[in-house]
């Protein structure tokens, strides 16, 4: 207890001055290398993709979850370096008609005060759509309202959700489009030579599938890096194994209402897992609720997927580029985009001159939709102090071309998204101006307590 | 498309209300039952289950010492019997749902620079821990209490909006497990 005690003080102590030293808008990250230029890496990315009527804190808490089901099961996290991410989405319309409307369903179902006005404490929306339906709080103010609607009300709020988001979900297709944040992401990874798992419930199912399809569209990345496991699959195309549960009536209403529509429900697995109507989630289709909880069969029959996907993952044939920072570039319309980089000597790293001082490009793009990737030496005593920019040059694609710069440090952690937008073609005229999306400071110095390492501190800035 | 949304909710509320027979008996428990909600809710105020929130008309509320955590929040926080760094943890993450409170609008940018003021400890002080699910519990609930009105939850929903497509990006596991974890 002692020493849980005395980890968490250290934790705490390390992620304070990384953390809360930042000021909005201006990310830094703290980076130790060894100084003797060990660029072997076994790196891996664990990614949940959520499902619907979840808020940002909600997808954390389930890809925790995922996390303590994976060493439950005995998935080694501590000889690997494993990076970490949400890919959050949320589905129009979801949980915002619900709270819209959520004074006249309180006052039709009697939630009201004595004088039969709705009673709008939202903060019963909020435990019951975290799954707290029949805990805590709402458990107890259920008890105290016995059987009467108020208490019916109370337990089927987030169903009512769930009820809410199947339209927006039947308005997506097998088609649908990651989001270009997510794709720099999972192919910064690809890049780095990451092993990969991405775990998705529900509708992120429709993600997780285009993400996957990004992550095997790196020259030398296969689908024996990169898995996927899908939870209750709002999705007819699977790209792993699989669990649903006999239980789940979201999918199961899913696959009822919308067959034959554009979203063909009639394509979705069939349930694998027998589970009992579980009180405490009547949608039967809770990550935490239902899949891994420990009381059900669901988790038994999910944390076993997990672990065989998750031991499974082979590495990459793709050379290993864990630079100590790289910077990812992406776009939305396939053709001629260039990422520029100028280091602090001057050097320009682009598609004509790919080595600079202290990195290079490693991946240029002349005809897809990227990704463009620049990474920093892992070798800290050719990485230099100073300034780097990166900039995009729209060489020969389409005037309006939408994309994403995302640049990362070596342990996973995201400095910095721009969104940007390119102007009309220039060729290579353009190459020696191109638009400026972001810098990136770095300063270095010894660890005073271990001279073998290297600290390097990063900030990225608009 | 109107139609199909409302087949497929109904046909889910149908579901609720059939496998609803088969929910807890709540009247067999010898509780002290409230005429309305706004007696529940006063009963589990007295009896400590719910703290007294903060229900002003501003999005901020009340913030006597100005630390950044609504007071109500704060006095939910500190009755908590977690480890002090997770205590912190818990500040740190009630700091960032009031920042989506406080902010002047919230943009994917915004969203996204609060999310990372807290992302990195709730993983790090929960993920690793011996109290998971009671940490988690609390988390939805600091969550909850902050977006605890009409006008607050409205707030944060636009605040889930802007996050749409985002990533949160974590500390590493070299980072949250060498440290022991």
């Amino acid at each position: 207890m002692r020493m849980a005690g005395f980890v968490l003080i250290t934790l705490f102590a390390l992620i304070s001055t990384q953390v809360h030293a930042e000021e909005k808008g201006v990310r830094s990250d703290v980076v130790t290398v060894a100084a003797s230029n060990e660029c072997a890496f076994d790196g891996y990315g664990l990614g949940f993709f959520n499902g619907v009527g979840n808020t940002p804190q909600a997808a954390l808490a389930s890809l925790i979850r995922t996390v303590a089901a994976l060493r439950e099961r005995g998935a080694d996290f501590d000889s690997t370096e494993i990076a970490f991410n949400v890919f959050y989405n949320q589905t129009n319309g979801t949980a915002i008609d619900v709270l819209e409307a959520f004074s006249q369903r309180a006052e039709e179902a009697d939630f009201v005060d004595r004088l039969g006005n709705a009673v709008d404490r939202m903060e019963v929306f909020w435990l019951a759509l975290s799954g707290q339906t029949d805990q805590g709080i709402i458990l107890r103010l259920r008890t105290v309202l016995g059987n009467s609607p108020p208490s019916v009300f109370l337990s089927t709020i987030r169903e009512q959700v769930f009820a809410e988001s199947l339209g927006s979900i039947a308005d997506l297709d097998e088609a649908q489009t990651i989001n270009a944040t997510h794709r720099a992401k999972v192919q910064s990874w690809a890049l780095e030579g990451r092993r990969m798992m991405m775990v998705a419930h529900s509708q992120g199912n429709l993600f997780v599938n285009q993400a996957y399809a990004a992550a095997i569209d790196i020259n030398g990345y296969d689908g024996n890096s990169v898995g996927v496991v899908h939870v209750a699959p709002a999705a007819g195309v699977l790209n792993g194994p699989y669990t649903l549960a006999t239980s789940d009536l979201v999918i199961e209403a899913l696959r009822v209402g919308s067959s034959g529509g554009a979203f063909d429900g009639g394509s979705l697995p069939a349930a694998n897992v027998v589970a009992p109507f579980y009180p405490d989630d009547a949608s039967g289709h809770g990550y935490s609720e239902v899949y891994l909880n420990r009381a059900l069969p669901t988790y038994e029959h999910l944390s076993e997927r997990l672990i065989d996907i998750w031991s499974s993952r082979s590495r990459p044939s793709i050379e290993s580029n864990r630079g100590l920072f790289t910077a990812t570039m992406v776009w939305s319309v396939a053709g001629d985009i260039d990422l520029h980089t100028f280091e602090p000597d001057g050097s320009h790293v682009y598609y004509g001159s790919q080595t600079g001082t202290s990195g290079r490009l490693e991946y240029d793009d002349t005809r897809g939709t990227g990704p463009e990737h620049y990474d920093a030496y892992c070798d800290p005593s050719r990485v230099e102090e100073g300034t780097y920019q990166f900039g995009v040059n729209n060489y020969g694609g389409q005037t309006g071309t939408t994309g994403r710069l995302l640049i990362t440090t070596s342990l996973g952690r995201d400095l910095l998204t721009e969104t940007f937008t390119v102007g009309e073609a220039r060729g290579s005229s353009g190459d020696g101006s191109p638009q400026i999306l972001g810098r990136v400071e770095v300063t270095k110095r010894e660890d005073p307590d271990d001279r073998e390492q290297i600290i390097f501190d990063i900030q990225a800035v608009h | 498309m109107k139609g199909l949304h409302a087949r497929i909710a109904l046909l889910v509320a149908l579901s609720v209300m059939v496998t609803g027979c088969g929910d807890i008996d709540l009247d067999a428990s010898p509780e002290k039952r409230a005429d309305n909600a706004t007696e529940a809710f006063h009963i589990l105020e007295k009896e400590g289950v719910l703290p007294k929130l903060d229900r002003s008309d501003s999005l901020v509320g009340i913030d006597a010492d100005d630390d950044g955590i609504r007071d109500d929040i704060e006095t939910f926080i500190e009755q908590k019997s977690v480890p002090e760094p997770q205590k912190e943890g818990l500040r740190t993450f009630a700091r960032g749902m009031q920042d989506i409170q406080a902010a002047d609008q919230i943009t994917p940018e915004i969203a996204g620079s609060i999310t990372d003021t807290y992302s990195a400890e709730y993983f790090c002080l929960t993920a690793f821990s011996d109290n998971m699910d009671e940490m988690l519990r609390i988390f939805s609930e600091v969550e909850a209490f902050t977006a605890n009105t009409p006008k607050r939850a409205e707030r944060y929903l636009e605040y889930t909006e802007a996050m749409d497509g985002r990533n949160m990006s974590l500390p590493s596991s070299s980072r949250c497990s060498e440290v022991g974890q």
